[in-house]
């Protein structure tokens, strides 16, 4: 303390708490300065930071594989490359979205910088282990990053055997790269459960818990239990590919549907990987923006709790036109119904919080409330592809598609960004342009119905996916749709450009800027090193708006 | 004016298919199968289903919204007790549920149950092109034709990487997986084109693995199982037109071809009337004895250099022997 007052922090080897966390740091290397402070941080906020940059990067590569896709779909036949080149293209979009992307995106960047602050504690249980979950991140990333270089994977991302095994496209790098980023998810979600069960600050109790924290606890322990499952079939993929091992191969004696069983008792868990998060965000943006109590507090962080528990059990949904026992379709698709009740509690809940409510527009609510109508329509949705008779029609259809979309983008990625608009004074000390913000909200809302509204349609009218031609009749929908992805793709650029002006030169944020009653927003903006510049004790939960003070919810 | 053009896309290459149309009924394609009026019945069902559910939940949300918009002097409240209210959204919506899946399952076990007496149809999916074979012995490719109001039990096999047998009209799909036999059943009610799309992905042409569906009368089909596949209308009396869409849906074109270019197989350019050494060492004249022979036991006499590459055996009618041959002297 008395070092503190007589050096300069930076050149110090202990850093002053107080200072922000964008000024002063924790590193690996005493007195690391610059960059290499940053690379070598443990403190919790820069790392989610480094996770931040990284998946938005991600997004960005993503997003133009995305758009690359509609435009060849914009007519039938060659548009503007060939068969090959387009199952490159889907297969990277999907395998960059999903494993660079979504999977980190809410948990371990936005989840890394505020859950510690949530819980009052000053960082994760094992700061160097959380480090270490990045840099293997990282290096999974490389791997992917090889393999897109030297012309990519076709087997779409769910690699199903015998194609992935005979498929002469960069299969190995890109399922490596998956395999490394599994052991990232798996220790972020070790960090976080442990985080959540022993930093929690004196009177934290369970039921103060804020609903983002309640459901990356829910994640974080699927990405422990399913991620293995994960690891063990892409090392055998990889094995059947080098060795010649017969797992899969019917050829060798082995049985590829196997392949879909193992695969989707990772996949499926990991689809709620992707959604609860993004739950967890929409409930906060409620409750802060409807300056009220979340009604049902405790069905709702049940309720991602019982997402996390159901998730393990419906796998089977994806396997109903594979030749699985009528009995076994039977079973799964009732589980999969089951999917519907914690979903629906959510959706209820949130609305019976908006009444009698004190309700203000500012941007990440709107993303609040695009995602509860987006979401209700991919829920909605679902319906159609657990009941099996519908399903045999649907199934591989753009119907999936569609709703997958629905719930992904609708859902989570609306989520990410609600969140992003809501925290990110509080990460970068900084206001953002309103107005841009509403911007670009209509123009992604916008597109994003057009783009999936109809690709509805075509599924139902028999479009298959992953198909890089199609019949005259799909034309005009697969236009739209095209078109669609165009207001996506504008959208997200002015909202690049938002944030970007905004760290160049956005007005510097209070502490407070929504008036939240909620945990974070009682600490500096940017927020200090040390979380709290005095050791919090904790007497009401995050969105007791009666029991908080007045001084607590002051915007200024 | 060159945006115009581009939306409306004419701009760009066309398919490389020429499919028959595909009709819509609604959301859903032609119904043309027993089961379809039920998987309809429930698709809609469901729908309005969820459309009700949709507009009350968001009706309500923007309701909120623009009621209890924030106004200065908003008091800070906590919300009364709503367990009741809690416990039941959560246990209503088990009986919707109870409802929706006996719905679905009932019409799933029906479309699952094959029917006595079921016409059985081999099916072989290969990268990327179906093979049909019918009870006789006859085998076509990208092609399948059906008699009407009778079941058939589609017995379905791959012979490399997992497809998916689809067809709209008829709401029936099934994977076809390497190393099992899985299969599909289905009654057609109503005569008429429908498709076959591959919907499992299979690689660079999974988009191009189509078939034609035809649902005929039971005396057309019978009559099409003695003859064979009659010319197609466009190519009446004219065999060597004929010749060339058997050539492309065969795939014969895959190995053999026309331009004098290197092939898998040796070349159809010029290929009536051409001396070639067998690999006995024998001269043989390319005439029509020698391309019947070559078609139905491709083994037999093998042209010297080409020892190694192996033929499929293609079990094609004489008329459709013919109008190949007939195909094969336009190859100059």
């Amino acid at each position: 303390m008395t070092a503190a007052a007589t050096h300069s922090p930076a050149h110090d080897d202990h850093p002053d708490p107080t200072e922000s966390y964008l000024k002063a740091t924790h590193s690996l290397i005493p007195g690391a300065r610059g960059l290499l402070a940053w690379l070598t941080t443990l403190d919790h906020k820069r790392i989610g930071v480094m996770y931040l940059i990284s998946v938005l990067t991600a997004f960005m590569i993503g997003g133009v594989f995305a758009l690359l896709v509609r435009l060849e779909l914009m007519s039938p036949g060659k548009t503007i490359m060939d068969a090959d080149t387009y199952n490159h293209m889907f297969t990277l979009h999907g395998v960059v979205m999903v494993f660079l992307f979504i999977i980190p995106s809410i948990p371990a960047a936005m989840g890394n910088i505020i859950m510690p602050i949530q819980l009052g504690a000053k960082d994760v249980a094992f700061p160097r282990l959380n480090l270490m979950s990045f840099y293997i991140y990282a290096f999974g990333a490389c791997f992917a990053l090889y393999s897109m270089i030297n012309g990519g994977v076709d087997t779409g991302w769910t690699f199903y055997t015998p194609y992935s095994a005979r498929s002469n496209s960069f299969v190995i790098p890109m399922i490596l790269g998956a395999f490394i980023m599994g052991f990232s998810s798996i220790l972020t979600g070790v960090n976080f459960i442990a985080t959540i069960h022993k930093m929690r600050a004196p009177g934290l109790t369970w039921g103060r818990l804020s609903l983002f924290t309640w459901s990356l606890y829910a994640t974080s322990i699927m990405q422990v239990l399913a991620t293995p499952v994960l690891a063990i079939t892409l090392l055998l993929l990889t094995m059947e590919r080098t060795l010649g091992m017969g797992i899969f191969d019917p050829k060798l004696g082995g049985d590829p549907v196997l392949f879909q069983h193992f695969f989707w008792f990772y996949s499926h868990p990991a689809v709620y990987i992707m959604i609860v998060p993004g739950m967890g965000v929409v409930s906060e943006l409620i409750g802060t923006f409807a300056r009220r109590q979340l009604v049902g507090y405790w069905f709702i962080a049940m309720s991602s709790i019982g997402l996390a528990l159901l998730g393990f059990l419906v796998w089977g949904h994806h396997l109903f036109v594979s030749g699985m026992s009528e009995y076994a379709a039977a079973i799964f698709s009732a589980l999969t119904f089951l999917v519907a009740i914690p979903s629906g509690v959510k959706i209820f809940n949130w609305v019976a919080t908006l009444h009698k409510a004190s309700i203000s527009l500012q941007t990440p609510m709107l993303w609040a409330l695009a995602f509860i109508f987006e979401f209700t329509i991919g829920g909605l949705t679902g319906l159609f592809l657990g009941m099996l008779a519908t399903d045999v029609h649907l199934h591989d259809t753009y119907f999936v598609v569609a709703h997958f979309h629905y719930v992904m983008v609708g859902g989570t990625v609306m989520g990410f960004f609600g969140g992003l608009h809501y925290w990110w004074p509080k990460f970068t000390g900084k206001m953002y342009s309103e107005r841009l913000g509403q911007i670009g909200f209509v123009l992604v809302t916008f597109g994003f119905n057009l783009t999936f509204m109809t690709q509805f349609v075509l599924g139902s009218r028999g479009m298959p996916r992953r198909y890089y031609d199609y019949l005259p009749e799909y034309h005009e929908l697969h236009r739209w749709s095209t078109i669609g992805s165009w207001f996506i793709g504008a959208g997200f650029l002015t909202l690049l450009y938002m944030f970007i002006q905004s760290l160049r030169s956005g007005p510097k944020a209070p502490r407070n800027p929504w008036g939240s009653a909620a945990l974070e927003w009682q600490v500096p903006s940017p927020a200090p090193l040390g979380n709290f510049l005095k050791e919090p004790r904790i007497t009401r939960g995050p969105y007791d708006y009666h029991l908080a003070k007045p001084e607590e919810l002051e915007q200024e | 004016m060159m945006l115009a053009s581009f939306l409306d896309s004419s701009f760009f290459g066309s398919s490389f298919f020429d499919p028959v149309p595909m009709k819509w009924e609604g959301q859903m394609p032609e119904s043309m199968a027993v089961g379809a009026p039920h998987v309809d019945w429930v698709y809609y069902a469901i729908y309005y289903f969820s459309l009700f559910f949709q507009v009350v939940i968001t009706g309500v949300m923007f309701y909120f919204v623009w009621k209890y918009k924030r106004k200065k002097g908003d008091k800070l409240e906590t919300p009364p007790d709503l367990t009741r209210l809690e416990i039941m959204w959560t246990v209503l919506p088990l009986f919707f549920i109870v409802i929706l899946f006996h719905v679905g399952f009932k019409g799933y076990v029906k479309n699952a149950i094959a029917g006595d007496g079921a016409l059985e149809i081999r099916v072989r999916g290969k990268q990327w092109l179906w093979e049909f074979e019918y009870p006789n012995g006859m085998k076509e490719n990208g092609k399948l034709v059906v008699p009407i109001n009778r079941p058939v039990k589609m017995i379905m096999s791959s012979d490399d990487v997992i497809h998916s047998f689809f067809i709209p009209e008829f709401r029936i799909k099934k994977d076809v997986v390497p190393g099992m036999y899985s299969n599909v059943v289905f009654e057609a009610n109503r005569l008429g084109p429908a498709h076959v799309f591959c919907t499992e992905y299979c690689g660079t042409s999974h988009s191009g693995m189509l078939a034609e569906v035809q649902v005929m009368t039971t005396e057309a089909w019978d009559d099409y199982m003695k003859k064979g596949p009659p010319p197609p209308p466009e190519c009446e009396g004219r065999p060597a037109c004929w010749g060339e869409k058997l050539f492309v849906q065969n795939a014969c074109v895959t190995c053999h071809s026309r331009d004098g270019a290197k092939s898998p197989g040796p070349t159809f350019k010029g290929v009536y009337g051409r001396k070639e050494q067998m690999k006995t060492g024998d001269m043989v004249d390319i005439e029509e004895n020698y391309i019947k022979e070559s078609i139905r036991k491709p083994q037999a006499k093998i042209v010297m250099g080409y020892e190694n590459v192996v033929m499929p055996t293609f079990s094609l009618s004489d008329n459709q022997v013919d109008a190949l041959i007939a195909y094969l002297k336009t190859i100059k």
